[in-house]
């Protein structure tokens, strides 16, 4: 027997081996498990651009908890690039784009509006096809990798970084091995970019998603049912419209579909 | 003699230039109402726009073209802007309509 060995043996009869394995075991766990569960629990805020013919800035937030995200677009913060124009519109306070993905049942929550009143629904859950490219850069002092995929109309560019591992981003964009850092549409109208990054769990959770906002209907009705709704409604608006102006006489009326998603699984 | 001829002539001017008043006075009446008329019951200044209607983040989703017929482009701009109010009642929560007037 060494020395080392010798003076090893009297050091775990000193302080018995067994509970200084225990404590070292229960260190070890303690802070492997508190490190995982701070990276599985987060809140990003990303600046996005709206391209639109009305340019504007606002931002957005994406909170992350196990597998579960929610999604608050604030319309409290959108400024218009037209001086003019944000001088004089009227502003519409305290709305808000919600939108839940529970990534483990595969199920997407969100509200819109039929009319002005708030409806939930319930859409498929999107398991996006991410092209990954050799493409890199530095974005907000993170290393990200470019992907691309297609979604409803629109082929989405994203910029994620295996720096956190975790596979989220913002709106449903999602399905990456990394958090997404940037992401616009391959025609630069809509754009993300992570602004802010903090490693908590939000209160926000605590919070059942369908009581955000008061809507008549108790269950969530279909992406598919409210699009059709919606269109029933809008048509009927413009009947009534004709109805109660005889003087008038509408022309052309241009209608095109606009936002983040153009055209739907069900069309052709 | 000579003065009851200048009189009777006085009178003639007098009368004449009386009737010739009225006459005036009944034209240009004439022509106020038939003005009114026209400016009341038959508006005729063609009044055309666009509604074009937005989404919250600024996207255009429609356009409407009206025709109709105002008394002039004051009243076309009123009438715009009442149109508007009407369609934006009807909106989708943060949509919203202008026009181009």
């Amino acid at each position: 027997m060494g020395k080392e060995q010798e003076w090893l043996l009297t050091y775990f009869q000193y302080f018995d081996m067994k509970i200084y394995l225990f404590i070292l075991f229960g260190f070890l766990s303690s802070s492997l498990f508190s490190q995982n569960s701070s990276q599985h629990s987060l809140n990003v805020e990303y600046k996005i651009l709206n391209n639109t013919e009305s340019p504007n800035t606002m931002y957005s937030k994406v909170y992350v908890n196990g597998g579960e995200t929610i999604y608050i677009a604030d319309y409290d913060t959108q400024v218009f690039n037209d001086a003019k124009y944000e001088a004089k519109r009227n502003r519409l306070f305290g709305f808000k784009e919600y939108l839940k993905i529970d990534h483990k049942q595969k199920e997407i929550f969100y509200f819109d509006y039929l009319g002005q009143n708030p409806v939930l629904i319930k859409d498929d859950y999107n398991s996006l096809k991410w092209d990954i490219t050799a493409e890199s850069k530095v974005i907000a002092g993170y290393n990200c990798t470019k992907a691309t995929s297609a979604y409803r109309g629109r082929n989405w560019i994203a910029w994620f970084s295996t720096d956190i591992a975790l596979p989220y981003g913002p709106w449903k964009l999602h399905g990456l091995p990394g958090l997404i850092i940037e992401a616009y549409d391959a025609t630069n109208t809509y754009l993300w970019r992570a602004e802010k990054i903090e490693f908590k769990k939000d209160a926000i959770f605590d919070k059942d998603f369908s009581t955000f906002l008061i809507t008549k209907n108790k269950k969530p009705i279909s992406l598919k049912k409210y699009i059709e709704d919606e269109a029933e409604r809008e048509a009927n608006v413009d009947a009534e419209f004709l109805r109660n102006n005889p003087d008038v006489i509408v022309g052309s009326k241009e209608v095109v579909r606009s936002g983040y998603e153009l055209k739907y699984e069900w069309e052709k | 003699m000579k003065k009851i001829l200048l009189s009777a002539f006085a009178l003639c001017l007098f009368t004449g230039a009386t009737h010739a008043a009225e006459i005036e006075k009944d034209v240009n009446n004439k022509n106020l109402h038939e003005g009114e008329k026209s400016s009341k019951d038959d508006p005729d200044y063609p009044c055309v726009f666009t509604i074009t209607i937005k989404d919250p983040k600024g996207g255009v989703v429609s356009k409407k073209e009206i025709t109709s017929t105002t008394y002039n482009s004051d009243d076309c701009c009123s009438f715009a802007d009442y149109k508007v109010a009407q369609v934006t009642k009807e909106l989708k929560l943060g949509f919203t309509a202008t026009h181009n007037l």
